[in-house]
């Protein structure tokens, strides 16, 4: 992980250290800058939820840092790997390898039951079906929904679909995890529940974890809240927190 | 991941049933329009191809192919016999006769005379012996014919199968059924009936030549192509192999008639609508899975995965419906024994049938295949 100095000259190791990252996009209507040189950390194992009104630039700069986004200028080191670096075929396998996804539509594939949808990262490393079954078996408990493994998504409700979402996003154990609107499609209670499951993971496995999100009612469950404005982050704080948080 | 690239493609129900029904769709109509093509020009050669033993046919040299009869007079027999290098010469009859049966029913018959002392190009019997043709009045009768417009009257009423010791009449003449062949089924499906050559001549009616071919053996020692131009030079008859005159009967037929436009655009009606819905219907499913391809893809699945699942795919149910058309072909073919000529599935039909719906499957399967490597996994996002 990246070392960096601090104010009062100890060192945070980091899982995640953006410099200067740019991105436009080209419409109809000519250039539209998306990120205006973007500086940010993430401390290892750290919750930090990335915050701001539509089109600031969140879903830009979690693209960029789960490598699936190349930007126009700047540097995304990931535990210390330059991403910006990396041929196209090595930033896939270091996907593969040490980043787990959530989705706000949870893009689970409708065809396959629970458990396939759930082994997937691990058959992508190249683990036997077997093997990577019975470690989807596990993952599903561990999310609640053990004895839904050979159902479809479409049998599930939202929120339990978002658990089988979380499962696949952990079961290969990568060193962060990033989430897009995990909790815009659930109820309160619902969302809670995901962010509390998403929070204890990611506490007994010693992830980090980025969130986008819009949803204020889940603010308390980040340890650092960036908020985002016309492509450039305008602040960097810490919740305030409320009673009865979440928070492991 | 292939087992997975399995699943998604046949747990979308709808399109994976429809993509294998139009690939079984296609073959089925290509392979049964291929297997009747190849029955229509078996059977337009079929009687020059089961006469084994001999080196030439000889005709007339305005016979253009094996049914264009220009008959010769018996002594061209005798003169082929008296060039160097030929060992023996047979002939050989073939036309049509009335054939009247005892309830009064009246049967055109096709007639093959054989050489009265060597039965040079008797068929393959499955009822009799070969030397009962020599028998008084003798005739062979084909199974199909037997079984079908030569049935006879039955003593109980109705029909029952031409069996040995049968009587009817040839253009009056009276004649005893001695033995059953096997013959090919032919395009015109008449009923096929050999006798002797000499009893031809008493049966059929007064002509002044008869003769349609001179069946010919050379002596080992013989320049094939020296007997061929001396036949040709000093008797004005046209001799040929068999593979020649098999060769210029179906080149006859084919340019000659509309049977390959026919079936051809039947089997390419196929191939287009049948492989055009097929590849429209994998091309959709491709649509359909893109954001979950572009999932994949973000969770790193490399393209060269995502092409072996696309192949994999595409493969799968393209042999998947293949082997359905075939196995339906194949099925129509065993169950339609009555059908007028003999479907043959060969596996060179086989194997081009296949080559076409590998073709169509691989036409789809690479448009699909496009989108998909053309995927942006940052859509995962959006």
């Amino acid at each position: 992980m990246t070392a960096v100095a601090q104010d009062a000259g100890a060192t945070i190791s980091m899982s995640v250290m953006c410099r200067g990252l740019s991105k436009s996009y080209r419409t109809l209507v000519g250039t539209v800058p998306a990120l205006r040189g973007i500086d940010l950390d993430v401390r290892a194992r750290e919750v930090l939820f990335l915050v701001g009104p539509s089109g600031c630039g969140k879903t830009t700069l979690i693209s960029i840092i789960a490598g699936v986004l190349r930007p126009d200028a700047g540097r995304n080191v990931l535990f210390g790997t330059d991403l910006e670096a990396l041929s196209p075929a090595a930033a896939t396998a270091f996907r593969r390898d040490n980043i787990g996804f959530a989705f706000q539509s949870y893009n689970l594939i409708p065809q396959l039951t629970v458990q396939d949808n759930v082994m997937i990262p691990l058959l992508l490393k190249g683990k036997h079906y077997p093997v990577a079954a019975t470690a989807a078996g596990v993952a599903l408990t561990a999310v609640g929904l053990g004895q839904h493994a050979e159902k479809h998504p479409s049998e599930l409700s939202g929120g339990q679909q978002q658990r089988v979402a979380i499962a696949r996003a952990f079961i290969h154990s990568p060193k962060l995890i990033v989430c897009d609107e995990p909790t815009s499609a659930l109820d309160h209670t619902t969302g809670q529940d995901v962010m509390r499951l998403l929070r204890g993971l990611t506490h007994d496995r010693g992830t980090t974890l980025i969130v986008v999100t819009h949803d204020q009612r889940i603010y308390d469950h980040a340890d650092r809240i960036a908020e985002m404005d016309d492509g450039r982050i305008v602040s960097i704080r810490e919740p305030v927190r409320s009673t009865g948080r979440g928070q492991q | 991941m292939l087992s997975i690239a399995w699943k998604m493609l046949a747990g979308d129900r709808a399109k994976y049933l429809s993509i294998v029904f139009s690939l079984a769709f296609t073959t089925l109509l290509i392979a049964q329009q291929g297997a009747t093509l190849i029955a229509i020009f078996r059977s337009t050669t079929t009687f020059v191809d089961q006469i084994n033993g001999i080196d030439m046919w000889v005709t007339d040299p305005k016979s253009e192919y094996v049914d264009d009869i220009k008959s010769m007079d018996d002594m061209a027999v005798y003169r082929v016999r008296s060039v160097p290098g030929v060992a023996w010469a047979v002939p050989l009859y073939k036309g049509s006769i009335r054939a009247r049966l005892p309830d009064g029913r009246a049967q055109t018959v096709q007639l093959i005379g054989l050489d009265d002392a060597t039965l040079i190009g008797a068929p393959r019997m499955t009822v009799g012996a070969l030397r009962d043709l020599r028998v008084a009045d003798a005739i062979f009768v084909d199974e199909d014919g037997a079984h079908g417009s030569l049935a006879y009257p039955a003593a109980s009423g109705g029909q029952r199968d031409l069996t040995v010791g049968d009587t009817l009449e040839l253009n009056d003449h009276h004649v005893v059924v001695m033995g059953k062949f096997h013959g090919e089924k032919t395009f015109a499906s008449t009923p096929i009936v050999y006798t002797t050559y000499d009893r031809v001549k008493a049966f059929v009616p007064a002509e002044r030549k008869l003769l349609s071919y001179v069946l010919v053996k050379l002596k080992p020692d013989a320049d094939l192509a020296q007997v061929k131009a001396t036949i040709s030079q000093y008797l004005n008859l046209r001799a040929r192999t068999k593979a020649e005159f098999s060769a210029e009967s179906l080149r006859w037929f084919i340019v000659n008639t509309g049977v390959i436009l026919n079936v051809g655009l039947s089997a390419l009606m196929a191939f287009t609508i049948g492989g055009g819905i097929a590849g429209m219907t994998f091309y959709n499913f491709m649509l359909d899975n893109q954001r979950q391809f572009a999932v994949l893809r973000a969770m790193g699945a490399s393209r060269s995965l995502l092409v072996q699942m696309v192949v994999l795919q595409g493969l799968g149910v393209t042999l998947l419906g293949f082997g359905c058309g075939i196995g339906g072909v194949a099925s129509f073919i065993l169950l339609n024994t009555s059908s007028s000529i003999d479907l043959h599935l060969t596996w060179s039909l086989i194997g081009s049938v296949c080559a076409m719906v590998v073709l169509v499957g691989t036409a789809a399967g690479s448009l699909g295949l496009r989108r998909v490597l053309h995927i942006d996994p940052a859509v995962v996002f959006k």
